[in-house]
């Protein structure tokens, strides 16, 4: 994991960011970016972790693309965001959850994998205990599914 | 790094009282053995009063609510330390903790929790806090880092990440604990320090600034790894970390339903984090000398089963 690294569309309007978040000013530079007023998406895939820092710098973000009248949509939320959101307060500034990535792993082979989980037509997907390794066992679900369940249930609720 | 005060054991042989069934004995070294009673309840405050270490095993609901309601009523200077294991509920953990600041905690991880355990009463009684190489069976591989100023970060997130790298740690496992070196080293350079009138001349400043320590005396990190977990500590020598801090911060992680703590930051923030991230995380303070912060992680099996396992904490004071 290294620290945090983003891309940004042609209209600045849908960003990719990855890596763990340590503080807001790496986080200043889309803030100064976006357009005010617009829906701003952000895929979350690869974002790996939060240190303090970060989590306050990433709430100083959002409040920032709040204020300037953007809505926000967040896709493939990492294990790492899936966490803070529950412990969080306010975590994602109530920006829609459009999916989730959930994580798995082979007790076999230690193999990793992801899934994205995807809220269509406001019914929450399930999320599987398991799935197929390429070894031939059965990943299991690399962490606790509450919060995932819980999420995507919100989420659907706002669809 | 300055020298730590030798550890005098005390003179009378300190003696723990465990609350829960005798048909299952506490996981304790032979020579604590003649140190350890048994209740399976208390009637009344007597036997808190005549230990100095309390033990709550809560295989039992009603031992934890009962030994509550008896803390409650004794002066704070009479009460023993507590150490609570097993799978408490909640709600009495969380008493246990806001009324009693409860300091040691120790989740039932199907029986892993005892070697723990055991290394919890030992310190408890000798006084002998420091280190991290008990909690590892030998063969850990230790290794040990030197830093005195946040230009180093990289270095050090490098160093262990390498160092992760060569004990296999699988990329979920090293996401946790380059968090937990930065959150510790954190604390370390910028919360530790104190300028000699108990002010903290870096607290305030912006992480993203560097700072570098005055004194002679490096913060000292070091990380094992025996298969099984895997562990980080830092040593800075300020001993400035207030227990009613990290107490705080104790409460706000058990309580139920989870805590939320919004934008409150500092060190409150990070040990949150860090209470939420890693198996076990201890603190041992000899306050206005040295701190010793050491996180362990399991790094066998999967993520959900080590985070329903619970999290065991101890916070340890020099005396």
């Amino acid at each position: 994991m290294a620290d945090m690294k983003w891309t940004a569309d042609a209209a600045s309007r849908r960003f990719s960011i990855k890596g763990m978040v340590t503080s807001s000013g790496e986080l200043a530079p889309m803030l100064a970016m976006v357009p005010p007023s617009v829906t701003v998406t952000m895929d979350l895939g690869g974002l790996r972790a939060f240190t303090s820092s970060g989590v306050q710098g990433w709430l100083l973000f959002l409040k920032g693309l709040r204020d300037k009248g953007c809505d926000l949509l967040f896709e493939r939320c990492s294990p790492a965001v899936v966490k803070q959101t529950m412990a969080i307060s306010d975590f994602l500034a109530g920006g829609a959850v459009r999916s989730l990535i959930a994580p798995y792993v082979c007790p076999d082979c230690d193999d990793e994998a992801e899934e994205e989980l995807v809220v269509v037509a406001g019914k929450p997907p399930p999320v599987a205990s398991s799935r197929r390794c390429s070894c031939g066992s059965e990943m299991e679900f690399d962490d606790l599914p509450q919060p995932y369940v819980e999420l995507l249930r919100e989420a659907a609720g706002r669809t | 790094m300055r020298a730590a005060a030798k550890s005098i054991p005390p003179p009378s042989p300190a003696r723990v009282i465990v609350v829960g069934p005798a048909s299952s004995p506490l996981p304790a070294p032979a020579a604590m053995l003649d140190r350890i009673a048994y209740v399976d309840h208390l009637g009344g405050s007597a036997p808190l009063r005549q230990h100095d270490v309390v033990v709550v095993r809560s295989d039992a609901q009603a031992s934890a609510e009962r030994t509550v309601e008896l803390l409650a009523g004794m002066p704070a200077n009479e009460r023993p330390r507590v150490v609570v294991t097993g799978e408490v509920t909640d709600e009495a953990l969380h008493a246990l903790i806001e009324q009693h600041e409860v300091a040691h905690v120790m989740a039932w991880r199907g029986g892993g929790a005892e070697p723990d355990l055991s290394v919890t009463l030992e310190k408890l009684l000798s006084n002998d806090l420091f280190g991290m190489g008990r909690y590892f069976e030998q063969d850990s591989d230790p290794a040990r880092f030197l830093c005195r100023s946040a230009t180093q970060r990289e270095e050090l997130l490098e160093w262990v990440r390498t160092y992760a790298g060569k004990h296999r740690i699988r990329s979920r496992v090293m996401d946790i604990l380059l968090v937990a070196t930065d959150e510790m080293i954190t604390n370390a350079l910028y919360n530790a320090p104190t300028d000699g009138r108990g002010n903290h001349p870096y607290a305030g400043i912006s992480r993203s600034v560097p700072v570098t320590l005055e004194g002679p005396v490096p913060i000292e990190i070091e990380l094992r790894c025996d298969g099984q977990r895997l562990g980080i500590s830092t040593v800075d020598p300020f001993g400035s970390l207030k227990p009613e801090v990290v107490l705080g911060s104790l409460r706000r992680c058990f309580k139920k339903p989870e805590p939320r703590p919004g934008s409150t930051g500092g060190a409150g923030l990070g040990l949150y984090l860090l209470l939420g991230s890693l198996s076990h995380l201890i603190f041992n303070v000899a306050l206005g000398r040295r701190t010793e912060l050491i996180g362990l992680m399991d790094i066998a099996g999967n993520r959900g089963r080590a985070a329903a396992a619970g999290k065991s904490f101890n916070l340890f004071v020099e005396r």
